[in-house]
């Protein structure tokens, strides 16, 4: 087959919606905001890093940076703690029954993102499911909803299957000799799990934290839906300062500077693919 | 070795967790009371209301469409990268090209949403294409996000079937294109029905991207949800939530057996963030 | 000494039986073969040894303690598995210490009898390596050492000679040999190949469907094997249905397709039963027919047995020339002669006749 056949339509696109727009970003965050369409002045005609200077020295940019750490950081390390003995589980269940309960897994994030966030608000919101069983049962009501706590829960159950597939797939194919030759070698069930099992994963583990923290560390949704006012992630000011204050020079600064943080954990994640 | 309990018992906190949100929600829908945790009997009245709000039908049925288009465009652009990755070998560019295609699966939405809104606007100013911004440039992003998603599920099964079929057709004389329309495209029907599935999942789910790149005029079914959530959860996006589900699961279930029958594991694809 | 024993041992995988009511002593010191092919039950019972399936009945009693019912981890009982199964996230070193860790054993006692065991299996400058830096034959090694390691009372191999070229399978029997004998471990060895087996073992144990069809030295396996299971199994390629004419002393049979032939010892059954009887084929003779051969009828005379035929195939083995030979009384029987000088001068055509002869020692009798 003609290999520029193939190759040259997916080039162009991944050039064109890719990596272009990319480079766009990079050089709208030299440019400034102006009143007009589009609202800010060409591109690399008289570049300025003052966005740059604007974004190290407003606290709200660095405060920013560290609530998404922190939502990234806590939910990708729930995802591991609830993922992981989900997905062992999964992977020593019987071959005919694995497939199904893998699907078990999915199924509820099939039904669309926003409909799962409906669900959380439902429960935790003043009058929801939980506060009633807390009322039922002769406590006082909580709030849940509109708090950080409400917002690491979202994103942990947002993110579970982004968690549990590379654990699955990683874990699915270990070979069980290693775990009997363990035994045979007088290790008891924890050290089994301890010395080999898990060492086995790591490749999985790192997999599955890169895909829960990448895309949590740019989450606008969740904080937005679930947290309170003061949860304003890296994601929320983005979004503010693209629809709210309409300066997208400052949006692509934002989001510049995410791409860079995020650099890290993506190539860690090339690598151990 | 035998089944360890704590295991099972993680799984069954795991699906816990998992499923009471959804099936709270599901119990809600039926509810005929606006409070929602006081289940005061079996009504279908949200459902009615469902139906009867044109704002969100019309939402939904330009979310199918653009989906729907997405999704075909997709799989094409996504199979020939696929094809690519699995069968070219250490191509020039490669690692350029496989790095750009998994950029897609991790980068947060919101800068994929806000650096092609900017290719869009460039685009618009330099070569007046697209002319301004609505379910056109919402399926364009839509095709650039999913592609590469399309192009993982296309290569692993590839790399499955490994290229021997393909081999053993140009020996008996079929030119590399034929070989590719008569052995590999059969070969990758099931995939190529589980990417496309998987894209239009994407597509209907994506509430970042498409509001970045969209106009006046244009609004799909998450951006209408998500405007509604703001204020609140309603009981009538509970319904729909249920709908929802319900469609999916059938639609789910349906595969699963029919690829049971069929003798194969369900691979389910990751739904989108 | 009885260093293992096995009473009653049963084995189920759902409704079927893998291992039927098996019973078998081995002694300490021995290297013993479990022989059989897939669906023997040799695996399973290597399993239940090792402690990775529980037995619906019987008991395994090693020196004197009823390990039955311990987990692996408890059982000073260790195996060598068929993939080597080792640790990709360790080195050599660490693999071969794993169960001595396992046991507590001091850290520099470990790293002494790591070295020590590495020195034995002849890998000690390659006690850094990861095993997929290794090759097949060291990888086999390492698992050896890292079986014999934790000192285990019993050691079992699963194969260990399988996944090896043929080449390296010679020379590496010979190291299993050395170090069995340099630890003297009692060694449990699984194989489907009956010249592997016979080659190394002290003693066999060969199976069949979840039972002992025969339990001995390689020379009694081989030269008087049980039944016609046994002896098929063992490569005796003619087998031939016959009658038992005279029982004693020394049996007379009426073999089927080949006429009266003399047997040496008496016949396992009366006068006018019928019965097997195995005719190796390295134990036939064969000489161009001459006319007294054509014209005497198949029979015994000067205490040789000899029947004639014709040739229907002939194939050069190397060491040896096979013949195919269809007798006149219908029976076809392989015969396999040594080339003396490795010369093929003794390739015969098909369709020349021959006579086939053989001493009455040659004819194995089998009792149904």
């Amino acid at each position: 087959m003609n290999r520029s056949a193939v190759l040259a339509p997916v080039w162009l696109w991944l050039l064109l919606f890719v990596a272009l727009p990319v480079v766009i970003v990079a050089a709208l965050s030299f440019s400034s905001s102006i009143p007009g369409v589009p609202p800010y002045t060409p591109l690399l005609q008289s570049p300025d890093p003052a966005n740059y200077a604007a974004l190290t020295e407003d606290a709200f940019y660095l405060d920013a940076a560290l609530k998404s750490l922190a939502v990234a950081g806590v939910s990708s390390v729930l995802c591991l703690l609830i993922g992981y003995p989900i997905a062992l589980a999964i992977a020593r269940a019987p071959e005919r029954w694995r497939s199904l309960l893998l699907l078990g897994v999915m199924l509820p994030f099939w039904t669309g993102f926003l409909l799962r966030i409906t669900a959380w608000i439902g429960l935790l919101r003043d009058e929801g499911w939980i506060n009633a069983g807390l009322q039922a049962m002769g406590l006082s009501a909580l709030r849940l909803l509109y708090t950080d706590f409400a917002m690491y829960v979202g994103v942990t159950y947002a993110y579970l299957p982004f968690m549990i597939l590379p654990l699955y797939a990683r874990l699915s194919r270990r070979d069980p000799a290693l775990e009997e030759a363990a035994a045979d070698l007088g290790a008891d069930p924890w050290t089994i799990f301890r010395t080999v099992t898990l060492p086995l994963s790591v490749p999985g583990i790192v997999a599955g934290l890169a895909l829960v923290f990448i895309p949590a560390m740019g989450e606008y949704v969740i904080p937005e839906l679930l947290g309170g006012p003061g949860a304003q992630t890296i994601g929320r000011a983005l979004w503010n300062e693209f629809f709210s204050n309409r300066d997208w020079p400052m949006a692509a600064t934002v989001a510049n500077a995410l791409l860079l943080a995020l650099l890290v954990p993506m190539v860690a994640l090339r690598a151990r693919q | 070795m035998k089944r360890s309990w704590f295991l099972n018992t993680c799984l069954l906190f795991g699906y816990a967790f998992l499923y009471v949100p959804v099936l709270l929600l599901v119990a809600t829908s039926f509810n005929p009371n606006r409070l929602t945790t006081v289940l005061s009997g079996f009504s279908l009245r949200w459902y009615a209301a469902l139906w009867a709000d044109d704002k969100l039908i019309e939402a939904a049925l330009l979310s199918l469409r653009i989906a729907a288009l997405s999704a075909t465009g997709a799989t094409a652009l996504g199979t020939l990268a696929g094809y690519a990755l699995a069968r070219f070998g250490r191509f020039r560019g490669r690692g350029a090209f496989a790095a750009l295609l998994s950029a897609r699966l991790v980068l947060p939405d919101v800068l994929v949403g806000l650096s092609l809104l900017l290719l869009f606007v460039q685009m618009e100013q330099a070569v007046g294409w697209p002319a301004g911004r609505g379910a056109l440039t919402i399926t364009l992003a839509h095709v650039s996000v999913s592609l590469s998603y399309v192009a993982v599920v296309i290569e692993a099964r590839l790399a499955d079937a490994g290229s021997e079929l393909e081999d053993a057709a140009m020996d008996l004389g079929a030119s590399p294109w034929a070989a590719f329309a008569l052995v590999t495209l059969p070969l990758l029907g099931p995939a190529l029905l589980s990417g496309w599935l998987l894209a239009f999942t994407l597509s209907l789910d994506d509430l970042v991207v498409a509001t970045f790149v969209s106009g006046p005029g244009a609004s799909t079914l998450p951006m209408v949800v998500f405007s509604a959530l703001r204020l609140g959860v309603t009981p009538e996006l509970n319904a729909l939530a249920t709908v929802i589900l319900a469609v999916v699961s059938a639609a789910l279930g349906g595969a699963w057996l029919l690829q049971q029958k069929a003798g194969r594991a369900v691979v389910p694809g990751r739904a989108g963030a | 000494m009885a260093d293992l024993e096995i009473a009653g041992l049963t084995v189920r995988y759902g409704p079927a039986v893998a291992l039927d009511r098996l019973d078998l002593s081995i002694n300490s010191g021995e290297m013993f073969v479990l022989l059989g092919g897939s669906g023997s039950g040799k695996t399973t019972l290597l399993r239940a040894l090792g402690g990775f399936i529980q037995p619906a009945a019987g008991r395994i009693v090693l020196a004197g303690q009823d390990i039955t019912a311990l987990p692996p981890h408890r059982r000073p009982v260790n195996t060598t598995f068929q993939s080597y199964a080792l640790f990709p996230h360790m080195n050599v070193e660490d693999n071969v210490g794993f169960g001595l860790r396992r046991q507590g054993v001091p850290r520099a006692e470990i790293a002494r009898r790591v070295s020590a065991l590495l020195d034995l299996v002849r890998l000690g400058e390659f006690a850094g390596r990861r095993p997929d830096a290794l090759s097949g034959g060291q990888r086999q090694r390492v698992a050896l050492a890292r079986a014999l390691a934790p000192r285990p009372r019993l050691l079992l191999l699963d194969e260990p000679l399988s996944a090896l070229d043929r080449s390296l399978r010679e020379q590496t029997r010979q190291e299993l040999l050395r170090v069995q004998r340099e630890t003297g471990t009692t060694f449990v060895l699984v194989t489907h190949d009956q010249d592997e087996a016979l080659a190394v073992a002290s003693r066999i144990g060969l199976l069949h469907e979840g039972r002992l069809a025969q339990v001995g030295t390689p020379a009694e396996i081989y030269e008087r094997p049980s039944s016609r299971f046994v002896a098929a199994f063992m490569g005796a390629a003619n087998i031939l249905p016959g009658t038992v004419r005279t029982a004693a002393p020394d049996a007379v049979l009426d073999l089927h397709g080949i006429g009266p032939a003399q047997a040496a010892g008496p016949a396992p059954a009366a006068a006018g039963s019928t019965l097997h009887v195995a005719l190796r084929p390295e134990r036939l003779r064969l000489a161009p027919a001459t006319a007294q051969h054509l014209s005497t009828p198949p029979g015994t005379a000067q205490g040789v047995n000899t029947a004639p035929g014709t040739v229907t195939d002939s194939a050069y083995r190397g060491g040896t020339i096979d013949h195919q030979v269809r007798l006149h009384g219908g029976a076809i029987l392989l015969v396999s002669q040594p080339l003396a000088d490795g010369v093929s001068a003794g390739l015969l055509a098909p369709g020349s006749a021959v006579a086939v002869s053989w001493p009455p020692e040659a004819c194995v009798l089998l009792p149904e």
